[in-house]
């Protein structure tokens, strides 16, 4: 890199809230820490003069930062030459970043985001999605770019993973307050990433086809009583918190399986013969499966099964 | 109504020459217009472009076809299909329907007209010819509003007196719009159906952002029946919201009290219905629209469709108002199984797909 040039610098002359030119995002120091404790600062941060006496950092964040954590006053840094323009200095973040690292989904975010200052979205979608690993198109520049502007909270559960990153792009549809308490009952609960999806989905829906609030969903007092249930451990409250709002999202179509449910009860096909409906009741096929050793096992389950025809109530899902 | 005019205009010099340019460059004077060897250049950059579905509205792209204009209606096994023949002389639209089905579906996202008409007509030569027992349905509003660019390339003008003296074909054109000038001169012979897709006034307004009102487009098949169209009428999609039964009511009765039941060749009804693709697609175009929020279930075509028994519901009730003005109109039902039909029916009497074209062609055929 031309145009730099090497000064010791007082760590107090670099202003470690400027991150103009930083796109570093989750991450701890502890290793860093006892690697620089141990052998020092190997690789000079990189910074840029912002006024008479103040730098800027453009690559090193998380090395100075340890050196304020640790007590270090004085350090060699590189110095950017001034009439490099803050276009160019900021691609030198980012291909420093690229270099050693995959960038995780909040550091792409807070990069396009950085990027708009200089460039046309055409520009970011077809030179530097790719660049970051993404597809080149406006759909997942759409997907990617807001999550940086995400509650801290949800940004760190996308970095270590526990929150899925489709998941996270979804809260942005929930103001702050909603996004807040779904992101506690997610926590809590523990979902899976295809869990995670179908509840916020859920959630989402229900207060557009209802009309009502995130809070007012929470506040009822089924889903206050899954919760509360000492008895119930993470999984199974997860899965009935689940059905509770299957219940607000589909109630004709849960209330369809709990009558067929009942009606397969009063069948008294016993425990040996199964009987399926059609997936969602959409098709016409209904399934009705046993198994038998002997003959008398056959003849026992067939009279079972020739019996339901008699039955009103499966004559009326059956024929309408 | 506001007619469709476009921002610009795409010509591929294939078809630079052809009559169907001719009509949209003398409509449009003063739109800019570009010709290209190869559209496909134009047509990557709005797709890969910021907002491609409502950028590419706004291109004309005048290109051949360089498959076939015939095919017939893409139905599924599993539910029973009218046998429809497409004509398929455009795609996309502008009319501007939340629930449109055009927006996961087509690849390219500008207003296509093929202005290769000189080969269509050849290739509906060729295969009337040959066949000239079978009935054919053909329409022309499965892949774009079959009138919406009308004003523009006249098609109407040279498909309608061709059909005319056809005897085995009934030609539909079916349309949201009232943009019917074109048709009210032209001999027709009875063989061309105008057909109308209606709603309710309050789905109107609140999801088909362009199209006229209902009243407009009851007018202009009051137009069309005045000089002597047949008529059809399609009440697809239906949409489940409260209120949907008053506000069908309503539609049904403004329909009728302007358009006589005999000049009716045919009414349909079909359920909303959605590739899943869709629903995010309708979320972020019209975040305002709800009806992606009813029970939906996953279709044996892969369509997400409403839940059995609302539709049962919903077809019960239309066809028993329905009935209530003339117990002979032709009713049938889009794409549904023979369950439905038989719930909806009371009656076995549609068992499959060739059942229903049959008992359409002969109602089509009924001048
Ligand atoms: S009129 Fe038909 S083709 Fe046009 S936007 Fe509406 S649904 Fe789509």
């Amino acid at each position: 890199m031309g145009n730099v040039e090497y000064k010791q610098l007082d760590l107090k002359s670099i202003d470690l809230t400027d991150t103009t030119f930083v796109i570093t995002y989750g991450f701890t120091l502890t290793q860093l820490k006892k690697s620089i404790e141990k052998i020092g600062i190997l690789n000079p941060p990189l910074v840029k003069k912002k006024s008479e006496e103040q730098y800027r950092i453009v690559c090193g964040y998380k090395r100075l930062l340890v050196c304020q954590d640790i007590g270090i006053e004085e350090l060699r840094c590189a110095v950017m030459g001034q009439n490099i323009e803050d276009k160019d200095t900021f691609l030198t973040s980012l291909y420093d970043n690229l270099s050693h690292r995959a960038l995780n989904p909040v550091e792409k975010s807070i990069t396009i985001s950085k990027l708009q200052k200089y460039y046309s979205g055409e520009i970011i979608v077809k030179n530097f999605l790719p660049l970051l690993g993404l597809n080149s198109h406006y759909s997942v520049l759409d997907r990617i770019k807001p999550l940086s502007g995400l509650d801290v909270k949800i940004k760190d559960a996308v970095v270590d993973g526990r929150i899925d990153e489709g998941v996270a792009a979804k809260f942005l549809n929930f103001s702050e307050k909603d996004r807040e308490l779904i992101f506690q009952l997610l926590s809590a609960l523990r979902f899976s990433k295809n869990k995670q999806n179908e509840v916020i989905d859920n959630f989402y829906d229900i207060t557009k086809k209802d009309g009502c609030s995130i809070s007012s969903i929470l506040d009822a007092k089924e889903l206050r009583d899954i919760l509360a249930d000492s008895s119930l451990n993470i999984p199974q409250k997860g899965s009935r918190v689940r059905y509770f709002l299957r219940k607000l999202r589909y109630p004709k179509i849960v209330k369809a399986e709990k009558d067929f449910l009942e009606m397969k009860k009063n069948l008294n096909l016993g425990d040996s013969i199964k009987l399926t409906p059609p997936p969602s009741f959409e098709g016409d096929k209904y399934c009705i499966e046993f198994q038998f050793e002997t003959l008398d096992d056959l003849e026992e389950n067939l009279k079972r099964i020739d019996s339901i025809k008699q039955n009103k109530e499966f004559k009326r899902i059956i024929e309408g | 109504m506001v007619r469709y005019i476009p921002r610009k205009i795409i010509v591929d010099t294939k078809v630079r020459d052809s009559l169907l340019t001719d009509n949209v460059l003398n409509n449009l004077p003063g739109v800019p217009v570009e010709y290209v060897a190869d559209a496909s250049t134009a047509i990557d950059a709005i797709r890969g472009g910021k907002d491609p579905l409502c950028v590419g509205k706004k291109v004309l792209l005048l290109t051949e076809n360089r498959g076939r204009f015939l095919k017939p209606c893409p139905g599924t096994k599993e539910y029973i299909c009218c046998g429809y023949q497409i004509l398929n002389f455009a795609t996309n639209c502008n009319l501007e329907c939340s629930y449109c089905i055009l927006q996961s579906y087509l690849n390219n996202p500008a207003m296509v007209v093929y202005a290769n008409a000189e080969d269509m007509f050849a290739e509906l030569e060729d295969k009337l010819s040959q066949d000239s027992e079978s009935i054919y349905r053909i329409g022309t509003g499965e892949f774009t509003d079959s009138l919406a660019l009308d004003h523009l390339t006249g098609f109407a003008k040279l498909i309608v007196p061709y059909f005319a003296h056809k005897g085995n074909v009934i030609l539909e054109l079916k349309t949201k719009t009232d943009n019917i000038g074109n048709l009210i001169d032209l001999q027709h012979n009875g063989n061309t159906v105008i057909s109308w897709s209606l709603n309710t006034e309050e789905v109107a307004q609140r999801e088909e952002f362009f199209a006229p009102s209902i009243d407009d487009r009851i007018d202009a098949a009051f137009k069309c029946q005045k000089v002597g169209y047949r008529l059809g009428f399609h009440f697809d999609p239906l949409i489940y919201y409260t209120g949907w039964e008053e506000g069908y009511q309503k539609t049904l009765e403004r329909l009728f009290a302007k358009i006589d039941t005999r000049n009716v060749s045919w009414i349909s009804m079909g359920g909303f219905r959605f590739l899943p693709e869709l629903k995010p697609v309708i979320q972020k175009r019209f975040p305002q629209s709800k009806i992606i929020y009813d029970e939906f279930v996953p279709g044996m075509d892969g369509k997400m469709r409403y839940f059995k028994p609302i539709r049962i519901e919903m077809y019960s009730k239309m066809l028993e108002w329905i009935r209530d003005y003339d117990p002979k109109l032709c009713v049938y039902l889009c794409m549904e199984s023979r369950e439905v039909w038989r719930k909806v029916f009371k009656e076995d009497r549609v068992e499959n797909s060739e059942n229903l074209a049959k008992i359409l062609d002969n109602t089509g055929d009924n001048k």
